[in-house]
């Protein structure tokens, strides 16, 4: 019996010693390691340290490049909508309009605290590429002399005012602005009534 | 600078390794012996000739190596036994016993005796599958006639008296799990 189990084993064995490879497995390794050595081959053929170098350099330059235009692009952009909103018209002081929002407010204002028009220096370090930009926007100064009062008055507005102010302008609220003006420049320089004579009280 | 790039270049082409002589005289002389060793653990011919494959390619790839290594015999069945062993984790070698036990059988056999010795077989591979790691792979190195037992040993990084008494374990109780 032991031998019968143990010729079984060995017939296991020996099957597995004798097993013939697939026909052609040979040739298959052949094939496929000249593939692979052929790929390797021209996977170094193409890889150039030098070259890579250089690629690497040029894409890096022109990426810089794209980068500054972009910057300098964006930065043009900004800054030639703060000057329609907020650069002055000349290098010279310009008035700049408080914007008095309640009614009320004005009333209790002390009429000798501040004028309602003052003046701002322009900044000194403004680059000349943005007062370029600002002049240009400037109207020219024959036609200024040519236009109304009112007209005036309202290119001055579009060149200093706030952008929101100049939305809210209506005849009406211009109306009320004028008439509030009005009331506060008479306040000023109308001469207060005389006080009462009653020197006994005085002396 | 282009002296630098020469120098980084590998020194490795296809006319280069066509040209080799050695490798093609490896594949010539082992991959029987490698085929067999694989077989023996994955049980498909397939699984086995794709093993015997990717060994040759790890050669391929350590080409400058070769001359140091003294035995090469037991270095590429090292190699094709851990490469077997970790494709053995990805499918189940016992799952293909019977039609491998089929084709093991000789084909000059009548029909029903064929039967008979495919299923005496696949008994023998089962109780093999259900042996210890070392000593099943001890038994299955050493069915391989080619392989010395010092081979063997180099291999399962293992001595020599050590694989004698693996080897005596593994039948011993391989014949006494087919007599059950």
């Amino acid at each position: 019996m032991q031998d019968k189990h143990d010729a079984a084993i060995d017939k296991t064995l020996a099957a597995l010693s004798e097993a013939k490879p697939p026909e052609g497995m040979e040739a298959r390794i052949q094939q496929r390691l000249r593939y692979h050595a052929a790929q390797a081959s021209a996977g170094a053929s193409t890889w150039h340290p030098v070259r890579t170098w250089w690629m690497g350099a040029l894409t890096g330059a022109a990426v810089a490049t794209l980068i500054c235009a972009v910057g300098w692009f964006g930065l043009r952009g900004r800054t030639g909508h703060a000057i329609a909103i907020n650069a002055p018209t000349a290098n010279h002081a310009v008035p700049v309009v408080n914007v008095v929002k309640d009614p009320g407010e004005a009333q209790s204002v002390h009429p000798c605290a501040e004028p309602a028009v003052q003046l701002r220096r322009p900044h000194a370090r403004t680059p000349v590429l943005l007062r370029t930009a600002a002049e240009s926007r400037k109207p020219a100064a024959h036609s200024k002399d040519e236009l109304t009062p009112q007209e005036r008055e309202l290119v001055r507005l579009a060149q200093v005012a706030d952008p929101k102010e100049l939305s809210a302008m209506t005849s009406e609220a211009r109306a009320r602005a004028d008439a509030q003006q009005a009331a506060a420049f008479q306040k000023f320089f109308t001469p207060p009534p005389p006080p009462p004579h009653d020197e006994g009280v005085n002396e | 600078m282009d002296a630098i790039g020469e120098q980084s270049l590998p020194l490795f082409s296809a006319e280069r390794v066509l040209a080799e002589p050695y490798l093609g005289a490896l594949v010539r002389d082992y991959s029987g012996l490698l085929y067999r060793v694989a077989l023996s653990l994955l049980r498909n011919a397939a699984e086995a000739e794709d093993v015997v494959q990717d060994v040759f390619l790890r050669v391929l790839q350590r080409q400058g190596e070769l001359g140091r290594i003294a035995e090469i015999r037991a270095w590429l069945v090292r190699i094709t036994w851990n490469l077997a062993i970790d494709r053995t984790r990805k499918i189940r070698p016992d799952q293909m016993d019977e039609m491998f036990a089929a084709e093991l059988v000789s084909r000059e056999m009548p029909a029903d005796e064929a039967l008979e010795e495919a299923g005496r077989m696949r008994r023998v591979l089962a109780a093999i599958e259900r042996l210890p790691k070392l000593e099943r792979q001890v038994l299955l190195l050493s069915a391989m006639q080619e392989l010395s037992s010092a081979e063997i040993a180099a291999v399962v990084g293992k001595s020599e008296s050590s694989i004698r008494s693996l080897l005596f374990r593994a039948r011993t109780r391989l014949r006494e799990r087919i007599a059950d």
